[in-house]
């Protein structure tokens, strides 16, 4: 049986001078929850865009269920995979429900507009996150954390089988980044695949069971966190020595000396 | 919740019959007086195959004079404004008005080609409606030939675009006969709709039809592209041919509203924001509301230049003698506006 999603030797590049990355493999299977880490720089984000078929593939091929994603259509990628940006704003004064509503563009044709059931998905998206009471406010008044989650539930209503993640925490404080690795954490645990990328290598302890290190273009580990976020490994990529250590129920984490 | 219901079925009614009372309140507009009973006669008369005893020269100014003007006025402000208000969602900036890629200032210098060489009403409009086109085809060509950000080089390009039409525009003006030819590049510049006729009217009506039909169908999902291309493409649009879509439709309209009433400025660039005010920012609803709003105000408007002073006046100066200081207006009012 083919892996969920395959990823075999891909290199991207925005200019010939300078490859953003190169020679990088993995694979998920269904309900992973892969956490790709490494330096500012390193890859991650435009890695995130390569694999939902946003920037073109120099080499290499990225399998969905064994099928090539080049051979899909944009509203046929967007039913598999769901993609929340680094940073997302509106010029426009949306309400939230238009935002979250908007999920629904890759099951409805070009001169189809959202009906009943397209608002169904997306309240039940809303209410499963907790945010149903935002349905009406303007996306542009509410705080950075309860965008994240209006981001979060336009993905949910996407319904897609994969989730990618460009930094899911970043403008979120302690809390809410720990709630927000909860909420992974359940989805998972629903048969949603989740790839995301960190900056916080303990975000790999409390949510992923894979972690890919990326550094200077290049795959520097791949494995479970256990076995890839070592003190030699963080010291490789992010230039600092650290300590790990066990807290209660025999989870991990990492203390910078 | 219950009250914002009631607000909006408020709203959309007034949307829906605000522009239907001043359609036929504008035929009571004009030099010749006519009561309304006899427009309703009128109106109805000719439709129902029904005999009256109204003297002909009120049939003629109802059907051939006030009808097509104040049809040719609801469809200029109508397919400036939903044009306007697609155009902002599709380039994500509040400041773009319909002719930004530089058909007005295609058509411009179309229409004042025409007139040097003394061509009649029709050809007018067609070299209007023809370089207008031309106009947009070359600045979207110029931004294909770019990589990256399209969108930027797509607003850029409009704007030198523009001003290449304009010089030559000028240029035209230039070498025009100052006692005859120039004073009709000018008005035509300055837009107005005194020589509509019903063959104006009619010539556009294919246009302005596919153009009004397409964005209203695709409507929806302008929301997507007006929150960023690479948002959009992540959930499944097709960004470039959507662009291309609304581009060509906007394009239609404009260019036929052009080639009728000459550069209406302001409208399009307005009454978007007016309509916001009143149904918010979802494509869905905005672009019907654009409609309605641009219809009621142009035709505002030129009831205003028909009879305001002895001489008409020119409809592009009223739009923002009449505009401007509502548009301030609005905004002190308050507006949930853009970041």
């Amino acid at each position: 049986m083919s892996k969920l999603l395959e990823i075999n030797n891909i290199e991207f590049s925005y200019n010939e001078k300078k490859k953003i990355f190169e020679d990088i493999s993995f694979s998920i299977d269904e309900g992973d929850i892969l956490c790709i880490l490494g330096p500012n720089g390193a890859g991650k984000s435009t890695l995130i865009k390569c694999i939902n078929g946003l920037l073109k593939l120099n080499k290499g091929d990225i399998l969905f269920k064994g099928k090539n994603i080049t051979m899909m259509d944009n509203d046929e990628l967007a039913k598999k995979m769901g993609y929340i940006p680094q940073t997302h704003s509106s010029t426009f004064a949306f309400r939230v429900i238009d935002i979250v509503l908007l999920g629904r563009v890759p099951h409805l044709g070009l001169t189809e507009s959202p009906g009943k059931k397209d608002y169904k998905i997306a309240e039940n998206a809303m209410e499963s996150l907790g945010i149903a009471h935002l349905k009406d406010k303007l996306y542009n008044e509410i705080s950075g954390g309860e965008r994240q989650l209006v981001i979060m539930a336009r993905v949910l209503t996407q319904q897609p089988e994969i989730l990618l993640l460009d930094e899911p925490t970043s403008h979120l404080d302690f809390g809410n980044q720990i709630r927000t690795l909860g909420i992974i954490n359940k989805l998972s645990k629903n048969g949603l695949s989740v790839i995301m990328t960190s900056h916080y290598p303990d975000h790999a302890f409390i949510s992923s069971n894979k972690v890919v290190i990326m550094n200077n273009g290049t795959l520097m580990a791949v494995g479970s966190p256990e076995d890839v976020v070592t003190e030699e490994n963080m010291r490789n990529a992010y230039e600092i020595n650290v300590r790990i250590m066990d807290v209660e129920d025999h989870r991990k984490t990492v203390v910078p000396l | 919740m219950q009250r914002s219901k009631i607000k909006n079925i408020s709203v959309i009614s007034m949307l829906i019959i605000l522009p239907v009372i001043l359609f036929l309140l504008s035929f009571l507009i004009g030099r010749y007086p006519i009561s309304p009973l006899d427009v309703i006669l009128a109106l109805s008369s000719a439709v129902f195959h029904f005999d009256t005893n109204l003297p002909s020269s009120i049939y003629t100014v109802v059907w051939d004079i006030r009808l097509p003007r104040i049809v040719a006025a609801m469809i200029v402000g109508a397919a400036l404004s939903i044009s306007g208000a697609s155009f902002q969602g599709i380039f994500r900036n509040p400041l773009v008005s319909p002719d930004i890629l530089g058909v007005s200032a295609g058509a411009g210098f179309g229409a004042a080609l025409a007139i040097l060489f003394s061509q009649g009403s029709l050809i007018i409009q067609i070299m209007a409606f023809l370089t207008g086109l031309t106009a947009v085809s070359i600045t979207y060509s110029i931004s294909k030939s770019f990589r990256g950000n399209t969108t930027l080089m797509m607003v850029l390009g409009g704007i030198a675009i523009a001003a290449l039409f304009t010089a030559f525009t000028s240029c035209i003006k230039y070498v025009a006969d100052p006692y005859s030819k120039l004073p009709e590049i000018t008005f035509w510049l300055m837009g107005s709709l005194a020589t509509v006729n019903a063959s104006s009217v009619i010539t556009i009506l294919i246009p302005i039809f596919l153009g009004f039909t397409i964005l209203l169908l695709v409507r929806w999902r302008i929301n997507a592209l007006s929150i960023g291309d690479e948002e959009a493409r992540s959930l499944g649009v097709n960004t470039d041919n959507l662009r291309i879509i609304v581009i060509l439709s906007c394009t239609l309209l404009t260019a036929s509203a052009v080639s009728v009433s000459g550069i209406i400025g302001w409208v399009g660039l307005v009454i978007p924001h007016i309509a916001r005010i009143f149904v918010g920012p979802d494509h869905k609803i905005l672009l019907p509301a654009s409609i309605s709003l641009g219809a009621v105000f142009l035709l505002l408007v030129d009831g205003v230049c028909r009879t305001a002073a002895p001489v008409e006046i020119p409809l592009g100066i009223l739009t923002a003698i009449v505009g401007a200081p509502f548009f301030i207006y609005l905004l002190h009012k308050g507006y949930e506006g853009w970041s």
